[in-house]
């Protein structure tokens, strides 16, 4: 694999890197600056790359590591700041507090990256049929969540 | 509730974001890392001999002015104008008859530019509809745009500071408006830098554990014309004692035992919290917390009364850390947009404080909440490092707050 691979890569899947970065590290400029900082690890660390899975995945995990330590490392915003309580219709805040770390990086993946069950595996170090039941666990936390703000 | 509607959620919740591919920067950030640790020892040397002026302003290239501005920038002010008509009929289907400013593309051109560490960081101008300017800071792949939202504008001086992630510094970039030929930056460490204004426009850089304390523009003979500032001479003026007394926070507060059934709280303990936070008071129901993490470090939140989880705002350890004397005031107020919000050009400019509170190190004796003139609105005590306005309307034309110490003397700022 040479850094021609990892420039294509980067010019074809860029709009969907920094979109799920930014989801896991909580800003937009943190999760762009993830992307590049990731792609930069990759290039110094190409050697390592064995080939015994898709290229894709291997810089997938490399973004996701960047992301959550950028998101570690500029603090923890648990809950949006909030805004004039009577602006918010109900419902419109989604409970993402709810969820675990890896449910969040699982739905970020699958929703904002659109990768596949494999691909989500390999990148956060977990088997595919552990991605679909944390994916469908994670949907039905928000789900009730959201139902019962908008029934309470 | 349905997924069409739980997928509606999570489309608005990270929007697909505008952005450009920045190859080099990749390449450059892979090299630089690589020459990191042989230049650092070399570099902390070399800051201890450059002149500051160098040091603080990084090098500002005078090739660049008037240059004009390749397609690439160009085509960023076309999608900063179709961001501005988004946000135009959004505004207008709230009820905001406001219309957004719109920059002449094809005539961008350069107005100063910095060598830093990050790489070169450009401030390209464009001429704005109706009269005014617009401009565009551009470091790699980041860029950022904004407009005069009036014109001719009222604001004489303005500025902005950003650059958390970055490993060079910080920069400072705004418009200084009539006579204005200079612009001299007052920083926390006592230091002062000098810019240049050109096109109205300033640009300079510092580094990342200092923030300004001072901006005032001045004009060709040295007259002072406009300053926004807080204490003269930066808080490196204050005594020893003074600085330790901004760089510590020594209530005890009482142990609070998290609800650890709470799933919130769960994934903050899985996240290095300890399950037992420290109560540090309590105003009008809102609880303020001092969160010990595994790791010996503390952050801070804060939680209104009935939350389940007990904290619902957290707010880690930022740059500068807090407390210290660069850093005294940890804010945690609820800020929302005004009709007049002028949230497109800066940040901060035209947030309304809703409720104001936060953590302030012992050295701070009292929160003052200004205008926009500087016009102190409401005065809060701090009691046990906390600051709260209760349940006080916090005065309509509140926009910054102000971290006085026992002598009355503001030692930090909120918006920076």
């Amino acid at each position: 694999m040479t850094s021609d691979d990892l420039e294509l890569l980067y010019r074809a899947k860029l709009a969907d890197f920094c979109r799920a970065a930014a989801a896991i590290a909580g800003d937009a400029e943190l999760g762009r600056d993830s992307v590049q900082d990731a792609f930069a690890r990759a290039v110094r660390k190409r050697r390592r790359y064995r080939g015994d899975g898709p290229l894709e995945a291997w810089v997938w995990r490399i973004v996701v590591n960047a992301a959550r330590d950028a998101r570690r490392r500029h603090g923890v915003v648990a809950e949006p700041v909030e805004t004039e309580a009577s602006d918010a219709p109900p419902g419109e805040h989604l409970p993402l507090e709810l969820l675990t770390e890896r449910q969040r990086e699982v739905l970020f993946l699958h929703y904002y990256a659109d990768l596949d069950y494999a691909t989500i595996a390999a990148a956060l170090g977990i088997s595919p049929g552990t991605v679909g039941a944390t994916l469908s666990t994670a949907r039905r936390t928000l789900r009730q969540a959201l139902t019962q703000e908008v029934a309470g | 509730m349905t997924e069409a509607y739980l997928d509606e959620l999570l489309e608005g919740l990270v929007p697909p974001p505008v952005v450009r591919a920045d190859w080099e920067g990749v390449l450059r950030r892979a090299r630089r890392t690589r020459r990191r640790y042989a230049i650092v020892g070399a570099f902390a040397a070399a800051l201890v001999m450059v002149p500051t002026a160098v040091a603080l302003g990084g090098r500002i290239a005078d090739w660049f002015e008037g240059k004009p501005a390749p397609p690439a920038v160009r085509q960023d002010f076309v999608q900063f104008n179709a961001a501005m008509q988004r946000m135009s009929a959004y505004l207008a289907k709230s009820g905001f008859a406001r219309k957004t400013p719109q920059a002449i593309a094809a005539r961008a051109h350069g107005v100063l530019a910095l060598r830093t560490a990050d790489g070169p960081v450009y401030l390209w101008a464009a001429p704005r509809r109706g009269g005014g300017s617009c401009w565009l800071l551009q470091l790699g792949s980041l860029t950022n745009a904004a407009c005069d939202q009036t014109w001719p504008s009222s604001e004489r001086l303005t500025f902005s500071t950003f650059g958390g992630t970055l490993i060079s510094g910080q920069f400072i970039y705004g418009q200084a408006l009539g006579a204005a030929a200079s612009v001299v930056v007052n920083l926390s460490d006592g230091e002062t830098t000098k810019l240049p204004v050109v096109e109205g426009l300033f640009m300079g850089a510092f580094p990342k554990h200092v923030h300004p304390l001072e901006v005032a523009a001045y004009d060709a003979s040295g007259k002072r014309l406009v300053a926004f500032g807080t204490l003269a001479g930066g808080t490196a003026q204050l005594s020893p004692a003074e600085r330790r007394a901004l760089s510590r926070v020594s209530t005890r507060g009482t142990p609070y035992p998290l609800p650890v059934g709470d799933p919130f709280v769960r994934h903050l303990i899985a996240g290095g919290y300890e399950r037992t936070a420290v109560l540090l008071a309590t105003r009008a129901g809102r609880k303020y917390f001092r969160l010990p993490l595994t790791n010996g470090l503390s952050a801070y939140g804060t939680g209104r009364a009935g939350l389940p989880s007990g904290v619902g705002l957290i707010v880690g350890d930022g740059t500068p850390r807090f407390p210290s004397a660069d850093n005294p005031l940890l804010d945690m107020s609820t800020v929302g947009a005004t009709r007049n919000s002028r949230t497109m050009r800066f940040l901060h400019v035209g947030m309304r404080f809703l409720h104001v509170g936060g953590i302030a190190a012992d050295g701070v004796a009292r929160v003052v909440v200004k205008d926009r003139e500087g016009r102190g609105l409401l005065w809060l005590p701090v009691r046990d490092n906390v600051y709260d306005s209760g349940t006080t309307r916090v005065p309509a034309g509140a926009v910054q707050l102000d971290a006085q110490d026992a002598k009355g003397r503001t030692v930090a700022r909120v918006p920076r």
